[in-house]
């Protein structure tokens, strides 16, 4: 009993900070999401009107395509992402001397401290319409105009991010694997192919699935990547919340937006972790 | 328990003394000091030269913030600590004074606390609904259709041109959120419409989205400087300060003072300080007098290439495709409705999104 009372207050701080920043901004944003906005005022009135127009007005063509395009291109990132990490964290993680290893550590973990807006105006300064790439681009037929290239030059962006990271989980994952069943299995007679496929993938796939996850994560919620990549062009949902919060000073309808997105996000993860469940061998 | 000696008493007794007489030093400095304010100013040429004007004096001493986005931006920031927004000195512009005024945060200026506002046009000046001033102009500056002739295909000289096939990705249009869509405003004068009749600008806009003639949607004003610089777009519409400051490294042609056939209309906007209740309001009034007299006033103009708002400061003549005569104003400006033009970005933007977007 006195245990119990321990862990219960050894708790409490951490419930504490999750209520106070958490919780409470969280409803808030409901609250304001569910409230009448008055055009030319910042956010909603004091003892503004209760309405669910903020929420029936995301029921329109358009923006059903601003919500596909960004869990779209997020997933193809990130599907991207673990495609690039897997062999590159197996080979870092089994493979690799014990120096190249922390020198690999060391070198991902310092991309990530790399600027966003770096990063972003590299990718820019050289695929961009304007960039060192595009007469090779223009000469071998790519428009770099177009939608089409827009979009791939996202995931670029995303990619920056989510590979490295990728790679950081999937490394833990990795070694936490007994290469011995992988050597039981060739031993029986599996080829290197099957054995991966059938025992190294399936007993990854925590793994994968978090490092999908994750990845899934910063690309839905990216900001600075589709604004300037984008070219204003293609927006992400981030890019409408920013808008309607700092832009226009609509935040009942920007906090609407984000309830939305939350709800889906939640869903992904939930099915995300369904399948998992059903797939994992461990 | 260790018992102290004598000596250690002294030593601690003589300490203590010189810590007190330190701090009575700093109390009294400190009641000699300058009064604090903190200001908000846009980033770039803006603060380095508000700062050159704030170091001619000692009696305000100011903590600078920086605007991140256009001047609306901050208004959600403020509306979330008010009633202690922390800020004193707030710039802006038109669009950002009507919101301060419905939300009645502004500090009345008068005559009596900003002496320079007599030299000032009273038509600059913004009133709330109680009749009260909130704004201290301190430019006059113009909003306009401009081109990068070393990186246009031709000459753009009517605002049909931006439909040509050969302005492929080469046009910057700016968002709605964007110079309080003043863009689509000069299309619907164009067409027919103006700022209460905005639909001919829509269906220009559309057609101009659809021809793969916008290669980029300016979201920020530094998305007009680094696109522009870059050489990924040619033609845009935006504030003077910009297109001068950028016409000093590459070749800008200012669509202004052009036949009104041409469609290329120039807007005039004033920018300025609003002072914020709640705040250090005598310090931020004292600092705004001094900045608006009428040397600081010119020498701040010259730096952000705008017109000073005193009618006794000097006017610079690399910003004269930005001063207008009567006969000129008459020709080729057109003030919009400001209040109306406030209430309709969210509308605006709303469309945009839905109509707009899509097609780009």
């Amino acid at each position: 009993m006195r245990a119990v009372g321990s862990r219960i207050l050894l708790l409490l701080p951490v419930v504490a900070v999750f209520v106070l920043f958490l919780a409470l901004p969280m409803l808030t944003v409901l609250n304001e999401s569910f409230r009448t906005f008055e055009p030319g005022r910042i956010g909603s009135v004091a003892g503004a009107p209760l309405t669910t127009n903020n929420y029936t007005e995301l029921i329109h063509q358009a923006y059903f395509r601003y919500f596909a395009q960004t869990y779209l291109l997020a997933l193809c990132a990130s599907l991207l992402a673990i495609i690039f990490a897997f062999p590159i964290s197996y080979y870092i993680a089994r493979l690799a001397p014990p120096w190249m290893r922390k020198a690999s550590v060391s070198a991902i973990i310092g991309l990530m401290f790399l600027s966003a807006l770096v990063r972003v105006y590299s990718i820019q300064l050289t695929f961009g319409s304007a960039g060192i790439l595009s007469p090779i681009m223009s000469a071998v037929g790519v428009n770099t105009n177009g939608r089409t290239y827009i979009y791939v030059v996202i995931v670029a962006g995303l990619l920056h991010y989510a590979i490295p990271m990728s790679i950081l989980i999937l490394i833990g994952a990795i070694q936490n694997l007994n290469p011995r069943l992988t050597e039981a299995a060739q031993s029986l007679g599996a080829s290197a192919l099957t054995s991966h496929l059938t025992i190294t993938i399936p007993l990854c796939i925590r793994g994968l699935v978090s490092a999908f996850l994750v990845s899934m994560t910063l690309g839905i919620s990216a900001f600075v990547i589709p604004w300037i990549l984008g070219r204003g062009r293609v927006l992400f949902i981030s890019n409408l919340v920013y808008s309607r919060f700092s832009e226009v000073a609509n935040y009942p309808s920007g906090a609407a937006i984000s309830i939305v997105m939350m709800v889906l996000s939640i869903l992904l993860i939930y099915v995300m972790s369904r399948l998992a469940t059903s797939l994992d061998r461990t | 328990m260790s018992k102290g000696s004598r000596r250690d008493f002294l030593k601690g007794a003589a300490s203590a003394a010189a810590v007190a007489a330190g701090a009575s030093f700093a109390g009294a400095v400190g009641a000699r000091a300058a009064q604090s304010i903190v200001a908000v100013e846009w980033g770039g040429n803006y603060v380095d030269e508000i700062k050159k004007i704030a170091a001619k004096q000692s009696d305000v001493d100011i903590s600078w913030q920086l605007h991140a986005g256009g001047a609306m931006a901050i208004l959600p920031k403020i509306k979330a600590a008010w009633p202690h927004p922390g800020i004193d000195l707030l710039s802006g512009w038109d669009p950002s004074w009507q919101a301060i005024g419905r939300e009645g945060w502004a500090e009345p200026v008068t005559v009596e606390r900003v002496p320079n506002l007599a030299d000032i046009p009273q038509k600059l000046l913004v009133k709330d609904s109680a009749g009260h001033v909130v704004n201290i102009p301190r430019t006059i500056a113009a909003i306009y259709w401009f081109y990068r002739e070393d990186n246009a295909p031709f000459a753009i000289t009517k605002l049909d041109d931006l439909l040509d096939p050969r302005l492929q990705g080469k046009v910057l249009f700016p968002a709605p959120s964007l110079n309080s869509n003043l863009q689509m405003v000069a299309l619907a004068l164009h067409k027919g419409g103006d700022e209460r009749n905005l639909e001919p600008a829509w269906d220009f806009v559309k057609q101009l989205a659809k021809s793969g003639n916008i290669g980029r949607v300016a979201n920020a004003d530094t998305d007009v400087t680094t696109s522009i610089s870059s050489g990924e777009t040619c033609v845009s519409f935006a504030a003077g300060s910009f297109t001068t400051q950028l016409a000093r490294s590459i070749k800008i042609k200012n669509l202004t003072k052009l036949d009104q056939k041409t469609g290329f209309r120039t807007f005039l906007y004033q920018e300025g300080w609003c002072v914020l209740k709640g705040g250090n309001t005598d310090a931020a009034m004292k600092f705004a007098n001094f900045a608006v007299n009428p040397e600081n006033n010119a020498a701040f103009n010259r730096g952000i290439a705008g017109v000073p708002v005193n009618v006794k400061a000097k006017v610079d003549d690399e910003i004269k495709h930005m001063v207008f005569n009567n006969e000129e104003m008459d020709q080729y400006v057109y003030i919009p409705d400001w209040p109306y033009l406030s209430e309709q970005g969210d509308a605006w933007m709303k469309r945009w999104e839905q109509e707009v977007v899509p097609l780009l």
